[in-house]
């Protein structure tokens, strides 16, 4: 088959389910509810691996959405190695989250609506990453934001689920305006927004100033989607979606759109080098903030979330020093492991009845085996463990980071320690000890059904050995990921100090693991007693960052509108639109009555009308004025 | 046998070989010129397939084929009319069918299918004359044929006396009612004065440039550059009234609602869609065509009546209760619109594209809103908007196809009527007449009031009493490829505008 036909299938197979499923999905059997929604996916797997391994790449120009002098809105798909690595990640992982979801979603009277709106995601978040110009890019961008809406509010009769949602969407409005932003900038210099023909201009004519300007507007933008300081908050409560949701939107895929983004444009983000360093600061802050405040967390999915914009961090901080194949190899096994990790706390979670907070959990190793040995994988992953793909990833940013900066190191390889500590809080107080729940919830635990498990086991094995695509040179292996990318990415030589990093770490990590059995039973069992004193209360609080914000610009805000509300909209611009309302409606009225119903009038008025037309016709055309 | 009368038998036999010879030869040029008149001209089989349903209205078993059949024929009119794409052939000097009037009798086909459609419903079943009345759908649409194709002013004036005659009849096909016949008579009234004015106004232009053909008068219109003649420019003027009456442009639309109102709904539908699509496809043939080089002298006249359409008609439609009426000042805002591109086909070649573009939507919207009026009517008995009140619970499906219709027809996004609009506005900007964009946003901006009305009775408005409407699989195929050509030219405008 020709690339311009796959590719259309990759992209149209999720939008098809979604139809299916939306439209009909009512009327039919939930097992075919389920077929349809994998079945697109696996589709859109196959279709993209077909293009993986074929090499295929270009743009397919579909067809002009709009046509106005110079201004082209044209709807094309770009397919190069970034797109494809994106795709994959998405429609892989994308795919084995759907089949989790059959056995994990499977009581749930929404059943339906939850595959329409997952596959609405993907048909979003393909948009994204395949779409050959900004403008595609920023209606996948608003796609994945609307679905993400829906997926959080899906439990629409909990109020503080929508609040949830509401503050999702809301959040993102605000780093949507500073992507629109840039994207204004970007066409003010480019003259275009197509990929092609910015990733070719010359931005040497472009001031410096202005170029800050866009990289950091758009940078705004990638704040809000990838939750980066201080737009992350709605990512923790994000988590009010079911499990699922979490793994594949507010882990996996969506949340790094940001991240694509930047490397996507590192054309010109390392041109401005301004950006580029405040991109790193946000990032580590972004990483520290969060990691400290997943110390103190008690809802595991909270504890996930706060890793996540954690990671995230990391992420960003990759690509603020320049590493920007280091940020998307950490994309990518962040994608695995983190996809495991939350689905693996799904499984707990259906497994304790849908208890989440970890005080009222303990001792359930023995009694769901796959998932605690999948999770012990996914734990050792994010955590750092040699080899393990987090591994290999985090040292390579952590490399990058010691190369651009010797503080930043510090500060990183201090965040990097903290997700140790509250990985590890979170894995004890689950899996071991004694179990803590109600009596009624012990006896129901019971290991997840073999659809939520096998996904399990394949992320587990991708979590453990997707590092080895891209291993060190102390350990004699080849950059593949590197030079899969360098079309998009010029790749940096790597520096000497790389051997530095990696030995560092490992002696830490193992030292600290070592230290944090010993003084497990103060770190955990103090977990148990619900309250915190001192900086403890602090960070269980999120630093109160939630109530500044209510303070700092919610209710100053509310303030403001209803005093809008009050004088300039009620009494003012109301009195205008009525005004206008009502003139519209006397003028309506008036004129209404020379509609009566009599040919004769009717006539009459065409007759005068024609007169009047010939009339000022004749003196104008031949300048006779009888007045 | 002497010598002569064997010359004479041989002269007789000889002769009469050679007559035969003639007069298979000319035997088999007439069948060849009229196979290929039926192949080349969409016209025949839309008159023979008129004349076909006409007779099986005396077959009495026939009648429940009658729809079948109508739909035929109208599918093999769109095919003839489909096969001669870029052809350009002309008829005896009289019609040429050119790429935009194939593109616009293919839609008037189409439009015309679907309001077939609408017809397989038990009100037209009860009919008595069914018949004749899917019998005048096809002779309206050889007068259709003309009109868009015509090359000699008076083709287009049999074209529009062809058109316009079966209007007045299908407008007063419920015999019974009152509404009806005085409708009927109205639109026969004031449209035997619009032709009138029609004939008037070739007279003057024959008697100005000496001639019928508009490539002649196009020709006579370059060498007047600005030296025109009173009896040029009257002739014109006449035109341009008798045009706008048939399009229902303002100050010559004063029969429109009283028309459409009391016309049975398919007739209405037939009005609004098939009708006013000729009449700017003969407007937009004739301006452009015949008076290009004169623009001087009439686009004034059009600006001022675009101007006033608009703002006549969107204010008045605020003040309607009655949604049949409400469409019908409608359908006068639109033709506004539709005027904008014979205002600037002139200055751009977007113009006819754009033209089909804006038809196109706003026929789809259209037959959604007449085939939904149309089902809660005979539901309801009431053209009244109240009528739709809760119509999202009595159907969910129905009520979201209105609700795409009523936002194309105001002009939102993702919709073909906001590409129809905003390609309309683009090219009388280009043009230079802002002001005029200006009006017809404003404009646009009231007509959301009397849209959103229809959205805010069927959505907010709750009707116990009313019971759920079902729909055959007909009406659902009618309002599916309805709504989906709003979406699909909403989202690719270029599959329509690019098509000229």
């Amino acid at each position: 088959m020709k690339l311009e036909i796959i590719t259309v299938l990759i992209l149209l197979s999720p939008f098809v389910g979604f139809l299916i499923n939306g439209l009909f999905g009512k009327n039919l059997p939930k097992s075919l509810v389920g077929i349809i929604g994998c079945g697109a996916l696996l589709a859109s797997f196959i279709g993209t691996a077909a293009l993986f391994f074929k090499d295929a790449t270009g743009v397919i120009h579909l067809f002009n959405f709009l046509e106005i002098g110079t201004f082209k809105a044209e709807i094309a798909l770009q397919i190069d190695h970034l797109s494809l690595m994106m795709m994959l990640i998405i429609t892989g992982i994308g795919f084995l989250i759907h089949v989790y979801s059959i056995g994990y979603m499977h009581d749930d009277a929404g059943y339906h609506k939850f595959f329409a709106y997952l596959n609405l995601f993907v048909f979003s978040m393909l948009t994204l990453v395949m779409g050959a110009s900004y403008l595609l890019m920023f209606f996948g961008w608003e796609g994945v934001g609307l679905c993400s809406y829906l997926l959080i509010g899906f439990w629409f009769k909990n109020q503080d689920y929508n609040d949830a949602a509401k503050k999702a969407f809301i959040m993102n409005r605000v780093g949507d305006l500073g992507f629109l932003m840039g994207m204004f900038g970007l066409y003010q210099f480019v003259g275009s927004l197509e990929f092609t023909k910015v990733m070719a201009f010359d931005f040497s004519s472009v001031p410096t100033h202005s170029l800050v300007l866009i990289t950091m507007c758009l940078f705004i933008g990638a704040m809000g989607k990838s939750a980066q300081l201080p737009l992350y908050t709605w990512l923790p409560d994000a988590m009010a979606g079911p499990t699922p949701v979490s793994a594949l939107i507010h882990a996996a895929t969506m949340v790094t759109a940001g991240i694509y983004m930047i490397v996507r444009s590192n054309v010109f983000f390392s041109l401005a080098p301004f950006t580029m360093e405040f991109i790193a600061i946000i990032g580590l802050a972004t990483a520290l903030f969060a990691g400290s405040i997943a110390l103190y967390q008690k809802d595991i999915k909270k504890v996930l979330a706060y890793s996540t914009v954690s990671q995230l961090g990391y992420m960003f901080l990759a690509l603020g020093v320049g590493a920007f194949t280091s940020g998307m190899f950490h994309l990518m096994t962040h994608a695995f492991f983190k996809a495991l990790l939350f689905l693996g706390a799904g499984s707990v979670i259906h497994a304790m009845s849908g208890e989440q907070d970890i005080t009222k959990m303990g001792g359930l190793a023995k009694k769901i085996p796959i998932t605690f040995w999948t999770f012990t994988i996914g734990v050792l992953a994010i955590v750092g463990f040699p080899f393990t793909s987090g591994f290999v990833s985090k040292d390579e940013i952590l490399v990058a980071v010691y190369n651009h900066n010797k503080i930043y190191f510090v500060l990183a390889f201090i965040g990097a320690l903290m997700t140790i500590f509250y990985m590890l809080r979170m894995y004890f107080l689950t899996f071991f000890g004694t179990f803590r729940g109600t009596h009624e919830q012990e006896h129901h635990l019971h290991e997840s059904p073999l659809t939520m498990t096998l996904p399990l086991m394949i992320l587990a094995a991708l979590s453990l050995l997707g590092g080895f695509i891209q291993l060190p040179a102390l350990v004699h292996g080849t950059p593949h990921l590197n030079e899969f990318l360098s079309a998009i990415v010029p790749s940096k030589p790597e520096a000497e100090e790389g051997m530095f990093g990696i030995y560092l770490l490992v002696a830490t990590i193992i030292g600290l693991a070592a230290i944090y059995f010993v003084t497990k039973k103060k770190f955990v069992v103090n977990s148990y007693n619900a309250e915190y004193s001192g900086i403890g209360k602090v960070l269980e609080n999120k630093y109160y960052v939630d109530e500044a914000y209510e303070f700092l610009f919610v209710k100053p805000t509310m303030a403001a509108s209803k005093l809008w509300a009050d004088v300039a909209d009620n009494k003012i611009i109301d009195g205008m639109v009525f005004m206008a309302g009502k003139s519209v409606t006397w003028m309506g009225t008036t004129f209404k009555y020379m509609q009566n119903g009599l040919v004769g009038s009717y006539i009459f008025m065409m007759v005068c009308a024609i007169v009047i037309i010939v009339g000022l016709n004749l003196m104008r055309v031949f300048h006779v004025y009888p007045f | 046998m002497s010598y002569s009368i064997v010359k004479f038998k041989i002269g007789c036999y000889l002769w009469q070989l050679n007559f035969f010879q003639n007069f298979m030869l000319l035997q088999s040029y007439l069948f060849k010129g009229i196979l290929w008149e039926f192949q080349t001209n969409p016209m025949v089989i839309l008159t023979i397939f008129g004349i076909v349903m006409m007779f099986l209205g005396v077959v009495l078993k026939a009648k429940e084929w009658l729809l079948t059949v109508g739909l035929l024929g109208l599918l093999g009119g769109w095919a003839v009319t489909i096969l001669n794409w870029d052809t350009h052939i002309p008829h005896f000097k009289m019609l040429t069918f050119d790429n935009m009037s194939l593109a616009m009798l293919a839609t008037a086909l189409a439009f015309t299918i679907l309001i077939f459609l609408i017809t397989d419903h038990k009100e037209y079943e009860e009919w008595s004359n069914r018949a004749e009345f899917y019998a005048l759908f096809f002779f309206s649409l050889a007068g259709v044929a003309l009109m868009l194709s015509f090359s000699n002013l008076l083709i287009l004036f049999i074209g529009i006396e062809i058109l316009s005659i079966t209007s007045y009849v299908m407008a007063g096909f419920r015999k019974k009612d009152l509404l009806s016949n005085e409708a009927s008579l109205k639109y026969f009234l004031m449209g035997s004065f619009a032709t009138g004015f029609l004939l008037m106004g070739i007279a003057l232009i024959y008697g100005s440039t000496g001639s019928f053909d508009i490539v002649a008068i196009h020709a006579a219109g370059k060498g007047l550059g600005n030296n025109i003649s009173p009896l040029y420019l009257i002739g014109i003027i006449l035109l341009i009234v008798a045009m706008g009456f048939k399009t229902s442009v303002a100050p010559f639309h004063f029969w429109a609602p009283d028309v459409y109102q009391g016309a049975p709904t398919a007739s209405t539908a037939y009005m609004s869609i098939v009708v006013k699509l000729a009449g700017f496809g003969a407007f937009y043939r004739l301006m452009y065509g015949a008076f290009q080089y004169s623009e001087y002298s009439w686009s004034t006249t059009i600006v001022a009546m675009i101007a006033l359409t608009l703002i006549l008609s969107n204010l008045i439609a605020t003040r309607q209760h009655n949604f049949k009426r409400m469409l019908a000042y409608s359908s006068i805002s639109h033709a506004g619109f539709m005027l904008m591109a014979v205002l600037y086909s002139v200055h751009s070649i977007d113009a006819s594209g754009n033209l089909l573009l804006y038809i196109v939507g706003y026929g789809a919207a259209s037959i959604i809103a007449f085939g939904a009026l149309q089902l809660v009517h005979y539901q309801t008995g009431s053209d009244e908007i109240e009528a739709f009140n809760g119509l999202a619970k009595r159907n969910p499906f129905l009520a979201a196809c209105i609700v795409l219709a009523m936002c194309s027809m105001a002009g939102i996004p993702l919709t073909a009527g906001f590409f129809g609009k905003f390609y309309m506005l683009q090219g009388i900007i280009d043009q230079g007449h802002l002001w005029l964009a200006v009006v017809a946003v404003l404009c646009s901006a009231v007509s959301f009031y009397y849209y959103f009305a229809v959205i805010k009775a069927m959505y907010l408005t709750e009707n116990d009493e009313a019971e759920t409407i079902a729909l055959n699989p007909y009406q659902i195929f009618l309002f599916s490829i309805a709504g989906l050509a709003i979406l699909v030219f909403g989202v690719m405008p270029m599959l329509i505008k690019g098509l000229l």
